[in-house]
């Protein structure tokens, strides 16, 4: 109990309680601009939060993820553009309650929902986390490395559209990973004599350079204007009635409980919770037919769904050290680069320190409720911006937080060396979220590895088949084979298209190749 | 084809790379040969599923009497501005690149806000400058006197 009074304590400090405030605003101007995401802004503020203590930089990364997941509703609702993937569901009826002149009513009710599912999915975390991280204490190097391996192949197997391309943008984000000199050995590994590269990659340049320059070169390249029509967004009333408030009470607990157990599990994502909420509220309503018309529990729905998958993905990435969606990797790179190693020691080395990123999701989540209920005006008024004044912006960002970590040009051409490749990589179905996790989780493996080899003297009973190993095993082998499936049928799908119309094959093939 | 180049280009690079591996002594080398093998397994698997879809896709198009054959890639951006766009913010960045340690951040910055802005936003000469100067004045009050994060000096600034 004690801890819990200190970790609040710690939270409302005046100094924190700001940092969180410019968090979820940061979070919500981004979040409501089309083609940048949390896992952008989240890249982006890691240098940011270089002068802070842990506990307010990861206020601030908590709160602009709170903030950004709602700031996603803002387009989706206003112009029938998710401004961020998770708010893909929040279209379907968002968009036509603008139409009927209630974006108002549909803004306010993303603002309450995305409150609702925040709050109650961080409860989640509060009283799960814990016993959870227990059980992972009695984790040793075999089931370490077991657990990293499963977490790569968890979330290649949905990071990308395809799963070989997925696994093979994994396997090259652990070869990164050995650039440098080998700490078990004393050996320099591809550093080609350049001393910038005995530490190794550093990761902030990486996960900077990975998640911007592909959007600053698709912003620049695909001019856009944002169909947005000022006057289809008359704000008039903003809450609906307690009554009604009330009677989705049952919605908002049944969402959240979606949202949270898909955040769980690691690499379901955020779009899945969104969808499979959306579904039980139309399945369950007395007027399924009025959803996709303007629907206000169409809008809370997915909303309080995206909201609760931001507590749900850190409790494994808190007690396994397993991250299940791209923020979550990004989050991980975060927790590395500010000394906390998360894994099931955290709560008891830095215990205070969690508490207080854990409580300062509650508060974060309270603040996106005043300021979102408060500036839904104002917020319309983001949509105004023109992407030629952001895209520059995001760019000097990149180069300001990749020279930051160690005040060395070399980072800045490696950001960008990196991000050309990451666009690449995007143009060509690879993914970057799991070059990152690669990177991230390939240091953990090897040294777990390394430390098997000298503890068992290479017995493979010992690495392979102690308990838990053996069921880690079979999660990995179950989410690759599954992964494959999917792909051998999406390449089956794409050949059967392709007999049909040589224009229809080409979308599909490329589709199902992930390119 | 892109997906086959994609996948002959990196195993390539992976067997490159394995040959590099074997200037490190045997204990270093094991963990990074261990993953280039797995590379260089993966890029022999894609090239072999994207040979097979090809050919998958070319026999079904001819069962189905078709004339023309499906190509299996999709197409690059087609349109011939967005090329130049494209290839426009890459020199752009590029230039920054070498601009910084000559010019030091902000002169290289507000260089590159200006170009920017001229090149995409079309402003008018005072709203360039004001969009230019006011923004570095932004950053440098935040990121230089604020939060004090060192940014690159250059030889002049």
């Amino acid at each position: 109990m004690e801890i819990y009074l200190q970790a609040i304590a710690t939270v409302l400090e005046p100094f924190n309680i700001m940092v969180v405030a410019l968090g979820v605003i940061a979070g919500v101007v981004l979040g409501a601009l089309p083609g940048l995401s949390s896992t952008l802004g989240l890249a982006l503020l890691i240098p940011v939060t270089f002068g802070l203590d842990p506990v307010p930089a990861f206020l601030l990364l908590g709160g602009m993820y709170s903030g950004s997941i709602y700031g996603g509703s803002i387009t989706a609702i206003l112009i029938n553009v998710p401004g961020t993937p998770s708010s893909a569901a929040t279209c379907l009826d968002g968009y036509p309650l603008t139409r009927q002149g209630r974006a108002g009513e549909a803004l306010g009710m993303a603002v309450l929902a995305s409150f609702f599912g925040g709050i109650l999915s961080t409860f989640v975390l509060l009283f799960l986390a814990p016993p959870l991280a227990r059980i992972g204490l009695m984790f040793g190097p075999p089931e370490q490395f077991w657990i990293a391996i499963f977490g790569l192949t968890v979330i290649v197997s949905i990071a990308g559209r395809s799963f070989i391309k997925g696994l093979m943008s994994g396997a090259f984000g652990v070869f990164l990973s050995t650039v440098g000199i080998d700490l078990m050995y004393g050996h320099p590994r591809f550093t080609f004599g350049s001393a910038d590269l005995y530490e190794g990659i550093p990761l902030v340049p990486a996960i900077v350079g990975m998640f911007t320059i592909p959007v600053v070169i698709e912003n620049a390249s695909r001019l856009f204007s944002l169909p947005f029509d000022p006057a289809s967004a008359r704000i008039r009333n903003i809450l609906p009635s307690f009554g009604r408030l009330r009677g989705m009470s049952w919605l908002f607990v049944r969402s959240s409980i979606i949202g949270t157990a898909v955040g769980i599990i690691p690499g379901a994502g955020t779009p899945v919770a969104t969808f499979l909420a959306y579904d039980r509220a139309r399945r369950s309503s007395p007027t399924p037919e009025r959803f996709g018309n303007g629907e206000l529990e169409g809008v809370a729905a997915p909303e309080t769904a995206n909201n609760a998958v931001e507590s749900g993905t850190l409790v494994p990435l808190l007690t396994l050290g397993i991250p299940g969606n791209a923020v979550a990797a990004v989050y991980l790179g975060a927790m590395m680069i500010h000394g906390l190693d998360p894994g099931p020691t955290l709560f008891t080395d830095y215990g205070a320190i969690v508490y207080a990123i854990i409580m300062g999701l509650f508060l974060a989540n309270i603040i996106m409720l005043v300021a979102g209920l408060g500036l839904i005006k104002l917020s319309i008024n983001i949509l105004r911006v023109p992407s030629y004044l952001l895209t520059p912006f995001i760019f000097i960002f990149a180069v300001i937080g990749s020279y930051a970590i160690r005040n060395n040009f070399f980072d800045v051409g490696l950001m960008l060396w990196l991000g050309f490749v990451g666009y690449w990589m995007v143009r060509n179905g690879f993914s970057v979220v799991a070059v990152v996790l690669g990177m991230i989780l390939g240091p953990i493996a090897e040294n777990a590895w390394f430390q098997c080899l000298v503890l068992f003297d290479g017995d493979m009973l010992q690495f392979a088949g102690r308990p838990i190993c053996v069921v880690l095993i079979a999660m990995t082998l179950a989410s690759a084979v599954v992964g494959s499936v999917r792909e051998h049928r999406n390449r089956r799908k794409a050949a059967g298209v392709a007999a049909q119309t040589p224009e229809e094959g080409k979308a599909a093939l490329s589709k199902a190749h992930g390119g | 084809m892109r997906n086959i180049f994609a996948a002959l280009g990196i195993a390539v690079l992976a067997a490159l790379a394995i040959w590099h591996t074997t200037s490190f002594p045997a204990e270093s080398a094991t963990w990074p040969r261990s993953v280039l093998i797995v590379m260089l397994l993966l890029s022999g698997i894609l090239l072999v599923a994207e040979l097979r879809s090809l050919r998958a896709a070319k026999s079904a198009a001819k069962s189905a009497g078709r004339a023309r054959e499906p190509e299996a890639e999709a197409s690059p951006p087609g349109e011939a501005g967005q090329r130049r766009r494209f290839l426009a913010v890459n020199a752009l960045m590029l230039g920054y690149l070498v601009a910084v340690p000559l010019a030091g951040f902000y002169l290289a910055t507000g260089v590159f806000l200006a170009l920017y802005l001229a090149c995409w936003g079309r402003p008018r000469p005072l709203p360039l400058v004001l969009l230019t100067l006011l923004p570095l004045a932004v950053l440098y009050a935040i990121v230089t006197l604020g939060l004090r994060i060192p940014v690159p000096q250059g030889l002049l600034l």
